[in-house]
């Protein structure tokens, strides 16, 4: 095992996209019982730095591993693919006009009646299609269809961010 | 990378047998406690008047000591101007930041300095930080002089939701009071800690912590003595003074006062309202208040009451809601409330809690106390005084960290209630041909534009190599420490030219403020700089040696050779004759230093190989090296 290695390894589980989430809580929990810096504060205050750095790493992985975006990222990058800068659906029109919709259906609701159920609907529909990519990517990546996999991302990316903003415009209705 | 300690889950290490002094702090807006765990029981000391409820008071007489506490308070309406109540609501605060409030700050300040404001008194402009650091000291003499013995650390509670600078202002004002941290503590995680929860079971709770002049909602879960914050949220400017406003205000608008510029005045409406609230939210009373201000008699109904308040209290139970959702759970997932903090005794609060989370709040602990309580416990633990099953504690980063982008927008780093210590590196590449430098404003907050979070710090990452466009990477990495604290790093790739800092908020104190103002205090206390500075080498020299023994050992011959061995016991030898017969400083830094690096491979042989056995769950013998 390699601490330096990516964070399936750190937690001890296949390089996969299935895992369990109850796994990956528990592997957080014990390794930072014997890692949390609350363990060395009465040590020199280079193991303290260090003691900071591994804990770091450990709930970093476990942000990483429990998020579908992240973890599909980082799944991309052990496999050598740069996803920082590349756009691959470009030229996916009808996937365009799709982020169209979604974007005017958001921007619609401030003049919609009843905005809050509106708002609801938007969401379990996004959140719906979100999953469903999830899925794909999933296929994907274990079929070796690795451009299909990237493509998948960028969408799961797109549907990623439109779930913040729909969460921004929930709370801007409460505020109200 | 050097020597890692290591231990077994759920042991601390500690240096010494001897059992270690901690004490917990509750450094409120109001109030502040101190208290430390005794052998069966956590007690908070009481001053000389009998009272454990230290106000969060600063006097400036006109000559001799400073007055702290209740023998500041004395002066508050007589001498408002160098009676500095409530300061921790200006700590790590700019002048910005201080909306102009009549009634809120009954002394002067002053804003010449626009990094950072200060408060004029009649002995000088003091910061918050300093001013704050007057308590500290208070509390931490009062807790020497009872317990009759040195304290060897503190934790402080600071409110969960305070921003970097705050928490940064805070822990400047313990290093200035000359304090050893052991951990900037959230306050609700103290109260959770105090309620001792951990029975083994899986439960969930929300504290709803209101004090004088924060409030914060945490949610928490607590699985087998691991204390883990699912998301905390709230407002570091609201809190059981804002009620105190909201019915001064009302006094002065009934009475047609005019309190322009009269500190006096708006000192005595302001302790009016105070003494009005505090008999409305005696749950023993269950009648309308009597104020009689200026030979005029004004009534202060209940009804009137909650009216006044019913916006402050409706901000709060809004960041519950949204706290909640934060955490990825529904209501009805949540077993317990606690209600902490002397503000939530109001009961409007209570009967808006009570509805929100569908159950009965817990209040049994005193909520003015219970933070305190839970401070010293964690204190204790910290310290090393307690063995197996403690608590361990996992919190989160309040408020999302961010770097500004092209067109004043934010793009955040670590999102807010992630787990911490958290780490994130991030790259960057140069927008110019040659471009040799690069400024990074780092940003703290949730909303997308610079101009709405809070500024945090610049800094300028220098020596690019000179490249086209686009061919630099710069990777910069963000660390949040246990405390929340950030540091960054910044480092060319190609290059592999590294450049660090810690961050200071723009109108923090710098580091060499700091140790001016420490060393102006030594030299008024007679205390030889360079001793301490010997002083504390030779005990971080004990350290290592301490730790690198230990280490070997444990497991010095599973994972490194015989000459391996030798070679470090070689080096802790010589580090220990000069540790003992010399006092030459930098040869006693030199060596430290020296032993440290030696001892790398092993700290990262024996990182890996305990990893394997922390995550395998088996015995050393099992495990393969």
């Amino acid at each position: 095992m390699n601490l330096d290695g990516n964070f399936f390894e750190l937690f001890d589980i296949p390089v996969s996209w299935q895992v369990s989430l109850i796994d990956i809580k528990n592997k957080q929990r014990s390794l930072q019982q014997q890692f949390h810096p609350d363990l060395f504060v009465n040590c020199s205050n280079n193991e303290k730095r260090l003691a900071v750095e591994r804990a770091a790493k450990i709930n970093e992985a476990y942000r990483v591993l429990s998020s579908p975006l992240l973890r599909a990222k980082h799944l991309l990058s052990i496999y050598g693919h740069d996803t920082n800068n590349e756009n691959f659906v470009s030229s996916d029109t009808a996937f365009l006009m799709e982020q169209i919709e979604y974007r005017e259906a958001l921007d619609g609701l401030s003049n919609s009646p009843d905005p809050d159920h509106e708002l609801e609907r938007l969401r379990e529909k996004v959140e719906l299609a979100y999953k469903e990519l999830q899925k794909q990517f999933g296929d994907f990546l274990s079929t070796n269809h690795t451009n299909d996999a990237l493509k998948t991302f960028s969408k799961m990316q797109f549907f990623s961010k439109l779930l913040d903003q729909v969460c921004l415009t929930e709370q801007k209705l409460e505020d109200l | 990378m050097a020597l890692m300690q290591i231990s077994e889950p759920g042991s601390r290490v500690s240096n010494t047998n001897q059992k270690k002094r901690a004490i917990g702090i509750d450094l409120g807006t109001t109030n502040s406690l101190v208290g430390f765990r005794a052998q069966n029981e956590t007690i908070i000391i009481n001053d000389d008047f009998g009272n454990v409820l230290v106000p969060s008071i600063v006097h400036f007489p006109l000559e001799g000591k400073y007055l702290v506490g209740k023998s500041a308070e004395i002066f508050r309406e007589s001498d408002p101007k160098n009676t500095v109540a409530s300061v921790k609501r200006l700590l790590g605060r700019g002048a910005e930041d201080v909306v102009e409030q009549p009634l809120s700050y009954p002394y002067e300040l002053d804003l010449s300095d626009e990094r950072f404001l200060k408060i004029r008194t009649r002995r000088g402009s003091f910061s918050p930080v300093e001013i704050s650091s007057e308590i500290l000291k208070h509390l931490q003499n009062k807790a020497q002089s009872f317990l009759e013995e040195q304290v060897d650390g503190v934790v402080i509670t600071v409110p969960a939701y305070f921003d970097e600078a705050q928490r940064q202002a805070t822990k400047d004002s313990a290093t200035l009071a000359g304090m050893n941290v052991l951990r900037l503590l959230n306050e609700p995680t103290a109260a959770a800690i105090a309620y001792g929860l951990d029975n083994n079971e899986e439960e969930t709770i929300a504290v709803y912590d209101l004090g004088g002049g924060t409030f914060d909602i945490s949610i928490l879960r607590i699985v087998k003595g691991v204390f883990e914050v699912l998301a905390t949220g709230g407002d570091a400017s609201l809190g059981g003074d804002d009620f105190d406003f909201a019915i001064a205000d009302w006094i002065s608008e009934s009475l047609s006062l005019k309190i322009g510029k009269n500190t006096n005045l708006q000192a005595s409406v302001l302790s009016t309202a105070r003494i009005a609230k505090e008999k409305l939210s005696n749950p023993s009373n269950h009648d309308d208040v009597n104020i009689e201000f200026m030979s005029k008699t004004l009534t202060l109904t209940r009804e009137k009451f909650s009216k006044l308040t019913e916006l402050l209290v409706r901000r709060t139970i809004k960041a519950c809601r949204r706290t909640v959702r934060d955490a990825g759970i529904g209501f009805e997932e949540i077993d317990n409330v606690l209600l902490v903090g002397g503000s939530s005794r109001n009961f409007n609060v209570r009967k808006e809690v009570k509805k929100l989370f569908g159950i009965d709040p817990k209040y049994d602990l005193d909520p003015d106390k219970v933070v305190a309580l839970g401070a010293a416990l964690q204190a204790d633990v910290l310290i090393g005084n307690k063995g197996a099953n403690d608590s361990l504690l996992l919190d989160v980063i309040p408020l999302s960290l961010g770097l500004e982008t092209m067109g004043g927008l934010v793009e955040k780093i670590i999102p807010r209630n992630a787990t911490i210590p958290i780490s994130k590196s991030q790259e960057f590449t140069t927008f110019k041909d040659g471009q040799t430098a690069m400024k990074l404003h780092i940003l703290q907050g949730e909303r997308e534009l610079v101009s709405d979070c809070r500024s945090l710090a610049h800094f300028e990452l220098r020596g690019i190599p000179p490249m086209v466009a686009g061919s630099a990477k710069i990777s910069v990495s963000f660390r949040v420490d246990a405390d929340g604290l950030l540091g960054v790093e910044a480092q060319e790739l190609s290059s592999g030219k590294k450049t660090s800092i810690s961050i200071k908020p723009s109108f923090g104190l710098t580091e060499e403020e700091i140790t001016r103002m420490l060393r102006d205090s030594f030299e008024k206390a007679e205390i030889d700089h360079e001793q301490r500075l010997l002083t504390e080498s030779q005990v971080e020299a004990d350290r290592l040696i301490h730790d690198i023994q230990g280490a070997l050992e444990q497991d010095g011959e599973n994972v490194l050779d015989e000459q391996e061995i030798k070679m470090l016991q070689l080096n802790i030898k010589d580090l220990k004759v000069v540790r003992e017969q010399s006092a030459d400083r930098n040869l006693l830094v030199n060596l430290t230093e020296k032993l440290m690096k030696s001892s790398e491979t092993f700290a990262e042989r024996r990182m890996n190989f305990s990893i394997k056995k922390a995550l395998s769950g088996k015995s050393l013998d099992e495990v393969e090296t």
